[in-house]
């Protein structure tokens, strides 16, 4: 008995130093930061990590947990609080703890900062004026205040902020992409921001103290699965209050204006934070390998979807042409299929398939459908009715009209309908990337959330080449394939 | 024993009628010419003894049985069919229309069709090497020859031909009458040959139906139906004209 038990101690240690844990990312500037810090953080404590980055919002990374499809993720207090629990106010830590309990998750103690709304103004004005917190603007009625539009409506808004500190101004709506500008022009000398934004510190400025405590708490944490094990919730624990607002702004806007990537922002910090020994390794892998690899996958959800649509929408259209009955309502529905947003039928089979390449190559295959099978379907109804004659007239069964006559004349039709999806699904295929499918979308997913258009044109770029190139193919099959008298 | 026979057949289209009360008995190993009117239901007797239309009323009868309408594509198999129109497939070759009927049924050999297709087209005067030509390369005339060497490729007991010379010049289309006939004493079969053109009824039919308004006005033979003809319409529709 005590033998079995050594036995299969060594196995599970065995089977620990070989664990693998998924690090997903939530599809902005600070997410990718924070993920990364976490996965190089278990990297070096001997976990092997699998990344799936750019997974969209919220819900598309909770329920990615949810389902194991992910084992950790940074997450906002507020947003768990008020998204995911719907729980109509701001949880402590302790309260999210014991919720989250019954779904079989768990967070880590906060890692020090509070990302939420903030009021912030130049740090000039501020020491001139000596203002720190929001309750003295009460004493400086004159100063303009300006904010975005969203923050003007907002429950968590002006409106109510204004009453909770009595403050006398009145504040305008203005563009949030124009507010720095104006404030550092003196056209306005307050505004709204997150308060871990990397344009604090850009801009010389200073977050006024929220005395009162008027905004919910955002502070982020690890959000995780407990199955990855006490070593490694041991690990995520080390973050506890070692990023400060001050250092999270720092580190955005180290991606956002040094065009640092967040490989290295994130390597920075953990060596900064003796997290991590040695000195600076510059992790600059390559373009080239990565480009061809995620051109390569971005071509291989492509194909699979177009290959499953071929093989999906031909036939039916074939059964549909000899029971052209239903004919109408089915395509009225695969119709319906191409109205929705491809964003929201990317996500619409999460909850089925989790998330990566399988959900992607279903929506990419629905999208196909629609002209394949129309163009099947209208392609055999389109022949000439004399030879569908004929050909029954010489005792041709309903196959052999099919396979000797039917099909081959409405090749070209058939053809024509593959291509567009082709090229339909090409470009589908970039917003891929959303729901952690890879290709060549990621570039294009990071290079937004990061503001960096060199980093969406590496994207941008070969997607388009790929449609042109998927014409061009196309072209040379449509004429080797242009019957004789066609041409 | 007369391999098409029609019992008092009626048929209509969406109430029109277009065959009342046909009654004919087609004789084996004859040509057989179908004369009458634009619309006078020419082309529904022939899709009817094809078994592509059924009849309201009346009986179909092949070859001695009742027609199996559940086996309609194989009866076919035994019958050639040259459609007005032609009807050639636009993406097969000359060679691929006439051999077409080889991809229907396994028994064919290949080589056995290969030698008939050229005896065929030698016969309708096509030049062996359109073989290798599509449909729309061939003129009229050529495309109708065609039709009719896929119609009997397959050397059918009965062959039906709806206005197989429609459209061309009198010389061509006598030459392909002389033809046909040619065929016909090489290798006799059963023929119905519809037609609105009384020099292509008198020089082809043995026998000669004339339809008028969905009925048979008169059925005998050539020799009968130019002595003693039933009545004006019938003279008119067999008499030549000369110009
Ligand atoms: N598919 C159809 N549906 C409805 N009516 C039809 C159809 N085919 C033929 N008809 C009608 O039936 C009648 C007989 O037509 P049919 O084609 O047998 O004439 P036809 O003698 O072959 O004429 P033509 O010499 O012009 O070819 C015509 O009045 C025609 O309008
Ligand atoms: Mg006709």
């Amino acid at each position: 008995m005590k033998k079995l038990l050594v036995i299969l101690l060594a196995i599970s240690s065995v089977a620990a130093t070989a664990q693998k844990i998924t690090v997903g990312a939530k599809h902005f500037n600070e997410g990718y930061i924070l993920s990364e810090i976490i996965a190089q953080l278990l990297e070096e404590n001997g976990f092997t990590v699998d990344r799936k980055y750019n997974l969209g919002g919220t819900m598309v990374c909770f329920k990615a947990l949810k389902q194991g499809e992910i084992d950790v993720y940074p997450e906002y207090t507020g947003t768990i609080s008020f998204e995911i629990l719907s729980s109509g106010k701001n949880l402590s830590v302790e309260e999210i703890r014991a919720q989250l309990q019954d779904m079989g998750l768990a967070v880590a103690p906060p890692y020090g900062f509070n990302n939420t709304y903030a009021l912030v103004m130049t740090e000039a004005l501020s020491k001139e004026k000596n203002i720190h917190n929001i309750s003295e603007l009460a004493q400086h009625p004159q100063l303009s205040i300006g904010v975005s539009y969203e923050f003007l409506k907002r429950q968590d808004g002006w409106d109510n902020l204004s009453k909770a500190y009595a403050l006398p101004q009145a504040a305008v709506g203005l563009e949030h992409g124009l507010a720095y500008s104006a404030l550092t022009e003196n056209k306005i000398q307050i505004t709204d921001a997150y308060s871990t934004d990397g344009e604090i510190i850009q801009n010389h400025l200073t977050v006024l103290e929220d005395n009162q405590k008027f905004f919910p708490d955002y502070l982020a944490t690890s959000f995780y699965r407990p199955s990855i094990g006490e070593k490694a919730e041991s690990i995520l624990k080390k973050l506890t209050g070692q990023i400060s607002e001050r250092e999270m702004q720092a580190m955005n806007a180290a991606v956002l204006y040094e065009k640092k990537s967040f490989q290295q922002v994130a390597s920075d910090f953990l060596r900064e934070k003796g997290f991590v020994a040695g000195a600076t390794t510059e992790t600059s892998t390559s373009i080239v390998p990565d480009l061809l690899s995620k051109t390569g996958v971005h071509l291989k959800l492509t194909f699979l979807a177009l290959l499953l649509a071929i093989g999906f929408a031909v036939p039916l259209g074939v059964v549909l042409y000899w029971h052209p009955k239903p004919a109408r309502y089915v395509l009225y529905l695969v119709g319906l299929l191409q109205t929705i947003p491809s964003i929201a039928l990317l996500a619409i089979f999460i909850p089925f398939t989790g998330i990566g390449q399988l959900p992607a190559v279903l929506a990419l295959f629905l999208y196909g459908l629609l002209p394949i099978l129309r163009n099947t379907y209208t392609g055999l109804q389109g022949i000439d009715p004399v030879l569908k004659k004929v050909a029954i007239g010489m005792g041709m069964n309903r196959a052999q009209r099919m396979r000797l006559l039917e099909f081959p004349l409405a090749i070209p039709f058939i053809l024509s309908g593959v291509r567009t999806a082709a090229v339909i699904s090409v470009g589908t295929a970039t917003l891929a990337a959303f729901i952690g499918a890879g290709g060549l979308g990621e570039y294009i997913v990071t290079g937004l959330a990061l503001n960096n258009s060199s980093l969406i044109l590496r994207g941008a770029i070969p997607a388009a080449a790929l449609a042109i190139l998927i014409e061009i193919a196309f072209e040379i099959l449509e004429r080797i394939f242009r019957p004789a008298y066609l041409r | 024993m007369d391999p098409l026979v029609l019992e008092h057949v009626y048929h209509t289209y969406n109430g029109q009628p277009a065959l009342s009360d046909v009654s004919l008995r087609f004789h084996e190993k004859k040509i057989t010419a179908v004369v009458g009117r634009s619309g006078s239901g020419k082309s529904t007797l022939l899709q009817v003894l094809n078994g592509m239309l059924r009849p309201g009323q009346g009986k179909v009868f092949f070859q001695g049985q009742p027609f199996d309408y559940s086996r309609a594509a194989a009866l076919r198999l035994q019958m050639g069919y040259v459609i007005q129109g032609i009807g050639l497939f636009p993406h097969l070759t000359v060679a691929q229309n006439i051999l077409i009927n080889t991809r229907l049924q396994r028994s064919t050999s290949g080589a056995d069709s290969l030698a008939r297709m050229h005896l065929l087209m030698q016969l309708m005067n096509l030049p062996e090497a359109y073989g290798k030509k599509y449909p729309h390369e061939l003129s009229g005339g050529e495309q109708q020859r065609v039709g009719i060497c896929r119609a009997l490729l397959p050397n059918p007991t009965v062959l039906l031909m709806d206005e197989p010379l429609g459209a061309l010049d009198s010389i061509t289309r006598e030459d392909i009458q002389r033809e046909i006939l040619q065929l016909q004493q090489s290798e006799q079969r059963t023929v119905v040959i519809i037609t609105h053109n009384p020099q292509e009824a008198l020089a082809l039919g043995d026998y000669i139906v004339v339809l008028e308004a969905g009925k048979v006005l008169q059925y005998d033979t050539k020799e009968n139906v130019l002595k003693s003809p039933a009545n004006a319409l019938v003279e008119r529709l067999t008499t030549t004209r000369s110009v």
